[in-house]
């Protein structure tokens, strides 16, 4: 474990996973979008483990990969799903401006809820892929 | 209560079971006994509407309402009056089934596919729409095959499910295809349209097609000749189903098909011939096989594909008369078989046995059970005052009028009564056969109650079966009660406008009743000599029968499949690329084709920028270097991930920041899970191909690249007028509400893509941990390849 890594590594973890919020929030309208997202945080965590080790990982983010793209796949599918409840074709999204105290106009649409599906199956592919192979060789493979 | 919520109710039901049985536990039988007799309350409530002709109906704008497939109900006459038999009888099974399962079977399980088939054949019988109506259909086979298997620890629960569901589905797609026909033909799918038009359908070209793939699942479904062999093997089912869905619900959703169909079809010499013909040659073969049967289960199996075949004739036939006769002998065959099937049920649980041989005289032992499976016994021989006898009476008086006029007149009626003959002797087997004689010393004591002589059943068993029975009695004595009730509307529907007739039971001396006669003569002699007719069954017994073939075809598909994947996926990376690239080079050059290589030129290039001509000469000379430095792994993938780099450079000249992030990302995240596949293996690649190998996979390499580098020129040449990009960059604010185009066509304009490819990406995930995981169960060293 190289402490220069392992000091940068948790001081930019906040940062990209801060990062990788917004992109997923902005992508209607900049550069960005769920796929991006989901693949910045996967990247950032994807960091830890390289410069931590596994258990490390598993400790500070208890979360289980297989729920994440189920989850992911759920939340996306409702949107579609949702829209037929109210009339439209499955999958038609909808989009409005809303005022927001304190932050203004903002522009809310179901396809944010469509993205965020994308983003959990993202991520919890990724890392699971990632995390199962790192694991699968014995936990070193990580910090050697 | 909205004709939506019959469906609805069942299928919420059934979704709720296994989370009610959690807090009801071995009483979660009577969860469907309430959903059941919910739903059958709610039909009942509709009466009014339906006997007024005030149709009621309901309809959900999916899924495909601009390809004309929706799921659309409406209660006429006859689909009401079916599914009122459908919720009926399954309340009746539900009680049964709640006192017959033992204690520690998975009840909620049962009670749930229960419920979901319930819901399903009430869809199959109030849809107006025929893809509605297929989709209810499939999920009926489905639920049927959870229900066949519910003893899937037996091999032959198993068999019998494949089996029923193979035939079935394969005859669901042949009627989805002849639906789709029909649609493409006349441009709807809807029941009461389709109706109307009747002559246009007639007329049409596609006729004889489109009434061959729609009968074809109507003879799978209701086990018709040739197709008639699931049904035996279904029997594996616990009794309660086989009661259910293979006698009295989901095997008529054929013939109810029929009688839906009948006002669209009837009238063209294909539908009589095809329809009539199959349906004798069906009731005849199921009469003669079911004498055959020792298994009291197996043998109403063939009587069920005999009656199921007596229905389609009478449907074949076409005329008034055969369509009171047909709707008639549907609801009473449901009621005395599901009965007889219930009956079986409590004798074997009795008994412990099936076997015919061993059960006699039971009616000492079990006197209730003998009164009530007697009377459905006898309703099911013909016998007068009886409601199986009212609907015989009509099936012969059609015979005998409509059967035809040339010399062979009396080939119809004399068939009717052989196919009559059998089915009394086998009804009378039923009931003098196990209920009289002399009681077999051998008969094994009780299977699950474990003391004592076989005995009657207590309430919950036997109140079913003698509701049914007391049907039976009723409808035979006092026919004018159903006839006003249920059958009225139901052959007004069938038939398309209400027709005048009355049933008595009284015809006073005619040639239906002299042909009454002769059946129960001829029954009685035969009956006599029973064990004469099987030796000479047994002596003329075929051995070769449909059964036979599927087996085969199964077994030959199988070892087909087996012989064609291991030659196709033999482990070998190099010969998956083979695979994919050869045929890939072929059809390409085979499309863009060689005379064609001048209107594949671009007419025009773009000027290349400096900046644009640095990249493109680096990215060339790095994917050089991959192919030089491949040797050397570690190596081979950084040089990799800097073509990867450069590549997202060159979105970014392009101004793609959207595909440059991704690709940054991807080439970050993809470095390290090849650093993590590198860990296990050598250093170096050693050469494990030959030169003659090398030389040919170079020459694959070249022509696929070459390929792909005319395929890509040509796009660009063969540009639209109005490229596609147009329309995204003009509409992606004003319909997607977002300014990034490519974020709004991947989740708005192409979403439905995007859900692909995500459930793609999460099966591919869950693939790839299994295989890891396993490999690390087995403890098996890294394969590599070969």
């Amino acid at each position: 474990m190289s402490l220069i890594l392992a000091t940068t590594a948790r001081g930019l973890l906040p940062l990209l996973l801060m990062f990788s919020l917004h992109l997923l929030w902005r992508g209607h309208n900049e550069p960005g979008g769920g796929f991006i997202a989901g693949l910045m945080t996967a990247a950032a965590l994807v960091l830890q483990y390289v410069a931590f080790n596994a258990a490390h990982v598993r400790r500070c983010v208890p979360l289980n990969y297989r729920v994440l793209i189920g989850a992911g796949l759920l939340c996306s599918l409702s949107t579609g799903l949702a829209a037929l409840v109210y009339g439209s074709a499955f999958l038609e999204h909808r989009f409005g401006h809303f005022y927001v105290p304190g932050f203004g106009e903002v522009e809310l649409a179901t396809a944010l809820a469509f993205d965020i599906g994308v983003y959990l199956v993202v991520v919890g592919v990724t890392l699971m892929i990632i995390g199962t192979l790192g694991e699968e060789q014995g936990g070193d493979a990580w910090n050697s | 209560m909205g004709l939506g919520w019959i469906v609805l109710l069942p299928m919420l039901a059934a979704a709720l079971t296994p989370l009610v049985g959690r807090v009801l536990g071995r009483y979660v039988g009577w969860w469907a006994v309430a959903a059941s007799a919910a739903t059958a309350g709610g039909l009942l409530s509709l009466a009014g509407a339906v006997h007024s002709g005030n149709i009621p109906t309901a309809s959900l704008n999916w899924p495909a309402p601009a390809w004309g497939i929706q799921l659309a109900l409406y209660a006429d006459g006859w689909g009401w009056s079916f599914a009122l038999v459908v919720a009926l009888i399954g309340t009746l099974i539900c009680i049964y089934a709640q006192h017959y399962l033992a204690a520690e079977e998975p009840r909620a399980r049962f009670f749930s596919y229960l419920l979901l088939f319930e819901a399903a054949m009430l869809g199959v019988v109030l849809s107006v729409n025929l893809f509605g109506l297929v989709i209810f259909w499939e999920l009926t086979s489905a639920a049927s095959f959870l229900l066949i298997g519910f003893w899937h620890k037996q091999e032959r629960a198993r068999y019998g499910a494949y089996k029923a569901l193979l035939v079935t589905g394969l005859g669901g797609l042949a009627l989805l295809a002849g639906v789709a026909l029909l649609y493409v033909a006349l441009g709807t799918a809807d029941i009461r349209e389709l109706t109307a038009r009747a002559g246009e359908v007639q007329a049409h070209p596609w006729f004889v097609p489109i009434l061959v793939l729609i009968l074809l699942g109507v003879f799978t479904k209701s086990a018709q000749f040739p197709f008639h062999f699931w049904l035996p093997d279904a029997m594996t089912a616990p009794t309660p189903v086989s009661a259910y869905l293979h006698s009295a619900t989901m095997v008529k959703a054929g013939v109810f098909l029929l009688g839906r169909i009948q006002p669209i079809f009837r009238g063209r010499e294909e539908w009589f011939w095809i329809v009539s013909s199959v349906g004798m040659a069906t009731m005849l073969l199921g009469a003669y096989g079911a004498l055959r049967k020792t298994d009291l289960k197996a043998l109403l199996a063939y009587s069920t594909i005999s009656q199921l075949g007596l229905i389609t004739l009478l449907y074949g036939f076409g005329t008034q008369l055969a369509t009171v006769a047909a709707t008639f002998h549907i609801f009473n065959h449901a009621a005395f078989k599901a009965g007889l099937f219930l009956t079986v049920g409590i004798v074997d649980h009795a008994t412990g046995t099936r076997d015919k041989r061993l059960l006699k005289g039971l009616a000492a032992l079990m006197p209730i059970t003998a009164v009530v499976g007697g009377v459905c016994a006898l309703a099911s021989a013909g016998v007068p005052l009886l409601n199986g006898f009212l609907s015989k009476e009509l099936f012969y008086e059609e015979m005998v009028a409509h059967a035809g006029r040339g010399w062979w007149w009396w080939l119809w009626p004399a068939m009717a009564v052989g196919g009559s003959v059998f089915t009394f002797v086998y009804s009378l087997e039923l009931f003098h056969g196990v209920f009289f004689g002399k009681l077999d010393p051998h008969l094994e004591p009780a299977r699950d109650h474990g003391h004592g002589a076989p005995h009657d059943p207590g309430w919950g068993m036997l109140a079913p079966v003698a509701v049914l029975a007391a049907i039976c009695l009723t409808v035979g004595l006092w026919p004018g009660g159903l006839e006003k009730f249920i059958l009225a509307p139901a052959v007004a529907a069938v038939w398309g406008q209400p027709l005048e007739f009355t049933i008595k039971l009284w015809h006073g001396f005619t040639a239906p009743l002299l042909m009454s006669i002769l059946t129960v003569l001829a029954g009685l002699v035969v009956y006599w000599q029973r064990h004469r007719l099987v030796t000479v069954q047994t002596r003329l017994a075929w051995p070769f029968g449909a059964s036979t073939l599927y087996d085969a075809t199964i077994k030959g598909l199988v070892a087909g499949t087996e012989r064609l994947t291991n030659t196709l996926q033999n482990g070998r990376l190099r010969s998956y690329l083979w695979l994919a690239l050869a045929p890939l080079v072929v059809v390409l050059m085979a499309v863009l084709g060689w005379g064609g290589w001048r209107t594949i030129w671009p007419a025009q290039w773009t000027p290349l920028a400096p900046a644009e001509a640095v990249l493109l000469g680096l990215l060339i000379v790095t994917a050089l270097a991959v192919v030089a430095l491949n040797r050397q792994r570690l190596t081979a993938v950084i040089t990799l991930g800097a073509v990867g780099l450069l590549v997202a450079v060159f979105y970014l000249v392009l101004s793609a920041p959207d595909l440059a992030l991704t690709q940054l990302l991807i080439e970050a995240v993809t470095m390290i899970l090849f650093l993590l596949v590198l860990w296990q293996l050598p250093k170096t690649v050693p050469a494990l191909s030959t030169r003659g190998e090398r030389r040919r996979d170079g020459v694959l390499a070249v022509a696929f690249g070459a390929v792909m580098t005319v395929a890509v020129l040509a796009v660009f040449a063969a540009q639209s007028p109005k490229p596609l990009a147009e329309f995204f960059v003009e509409s992606s604010l004003p319909r997607g509400g977002g300014r990034n185009i490519v974020n709004v066509i991947l989740i708005d304009f192409r979403g439905f893509d995007t859900l692909g490819e995500i459930t793609v990406l999460g099966i591919a995930a869950l693939g790839a941990y299994a295989l890891m995981k396993l490999r690390r169960r087995h403890k098996e060293g890294p394969t590599g390849c070969r």
